[in-house]
């Protein structure tokens, strides 16, 4: 059964906090640190165009047609994925949660133990599990088409290494995709960087190099990039600030926020040495429902059973926009 | 047949906790990177018949 539960007899008062396992919130989702687009059955179609114009010399006569207008689609199905476990409730009528069962043997539930545990810790370890994977993991058929592909050496290590997942994650998609004019699976079109393992010492000049192939016309644009970085960045960064000699804290840090020159930098499950440049409008989380990862159902497994499930449906998969603006750095 | 391979028991985690290389998915263009990156060590690798294999010590 699904609770696994040393239990102490309560003879005296529990202390009221349930101490939780600590976890990365999903900001992702609570601050949309990309783009959710949500309502997704399954093929839904995401258009790019482009066009380039050519100048040419006035004539009174019949004008020669120059330049060209673009356009592609790409076909977007999220997967769609599930969370189940059963457990008998009877375990917790022995621990602290009886507290607040309700009189009656019928009676099998715990509102503290369903608000606490499911609803608690179950519930965001479900939200940390999706954006986990929305920034790391490949299908295994992904890793083995970047395996045989034309992708460097360093973005073919990170695949690799990946974990193996039912949806390819963002930076996955970056690397490899088929959101071209011919929807063939090949390398993406992301401005790569190959990078190195970043410590303290070296994350300026990895940064720098990262910052250095954004294409200017992305900066100065209506979207700015965010730097996505791994969670343990932020730790490198604040070492990297207190070096006395460096005169000045390069990474600027407001109201909880960082900062590298005009980018604000956010802290994702990305594998170690991998940053993402891109403006959230160019990534996708592509869905049915955003809410579906925080929807619980729990109800008996059957009306003649006493124990009972725990179960989410929810569909996803990353989706890359605009591919040639955006920067990967894979070290 | 490739050229490197790990020896029993050992695993990669060249990116964080999170990343896994083991035999299964080592090639040998993984294997010379992670080798020249120090993401992995040589003493990492299977010798042979109890010497350490050719190409090891041409990377020497």
């Amino acid at each position: 059964m699904a609770i696994v539960y040393n239990i102490v007899d309560i003879r005296g008062v529990a202390a009221e906090p349930v101490i939780e396992e600590i976890l990365f919130e999903n900001k992702t989702v609570s601050e949309g640190y990309v783009t959710f687009e949500d309502d997704i059955k399954a093929e839904t179609i995401f258009t790019e165009g482009s066009a380039t114009v050519t100048m040419q010399a006035y004539t009174a006569g019949a004008p020669a047609s120059s330049g060209s207008l673009t356009a592609f689609d790409c076909v977007v199905t999220p997967v769609k994925v599930q969370f189940y476990q059963e457990f008998d409730p009877n375990t917790i009528r022995f621990s602290r949660f009886k507290r607040d069962i309700k009189a009656g043997a019928w009676e099998i539930l715990s509102s503290e133990f369903e608000r606490i545990m499911i609803g608690g810790v179950y519930a965001k370890k479900i939200s940390a599990d999706f954006e986990n994977k929305y920034w790391n993991g490949a299908t295994t058929a992904t890793k083995v088409s970047v395996a045989a592909g034309a992708n460097t050496v360093e973005e073919k290590a990170q695949v690799a290494a990946m974990p193996t997942t039912l949806f390819d994650s963002i930076t996955t998609r970056l690397i490899w995709n088929a959101c071209n004019p011919t929807m063939t699976p090949s390398v993406g079109g992301r401005v790569n960087v190959a990078g190195v393992t970043i410590t303290s010492t070296n994350i300026k000049t990895e940064y720098d190099r990262v910052y250095a192939a954004i294409n200017p016309v992305v900066l100065a644009s209506q979207f700015m990039p965010y730097l996505y970085v791994p969670h343990a960045h932020k730790q490198l960064i604040n070492q990297y600030n207190n070096v006395a000699t460096n005169f000045k804290d390069v990474f600027v840090i407001m109201n909880g926020k960082y900062f590298l020159y005009d980018l604000e930098i956010k802290f994702v499950p990305l594998p170690a040495n991998v940053i993402i440049a891109a403006p959230k409008e160019h990534l996708f989380w592509c869905t049915d429902l955003v809410s579906d990862i925080n929807k619980v159902q729990i109800d008996k497994i059957a009306l003649n059973r006493e124990d009972m499930f725990i179960k989410t449906n929810a569909t996803i998969t990353s989706h890359v926009a605009n591919q040639v603006y955006n920067v990967l750095y894979t070290g | 047949m490739p050229k490197y391979k790990l020896k029993e028991g050992i695993v990669l985690h060249p990116n964080g906790a999170s990343s896994l290389i083991d035999n299964s998915n080592l090639t040998d263009e993984l294997a010379e990177y992670f080798l020249k990156t120090g993401k992995a060590t040589i003493d990492q690798f299977e010798t042979e018949q109890g010497g350490t294999r050719k190409e090891f010590k041409k990377n020497k």
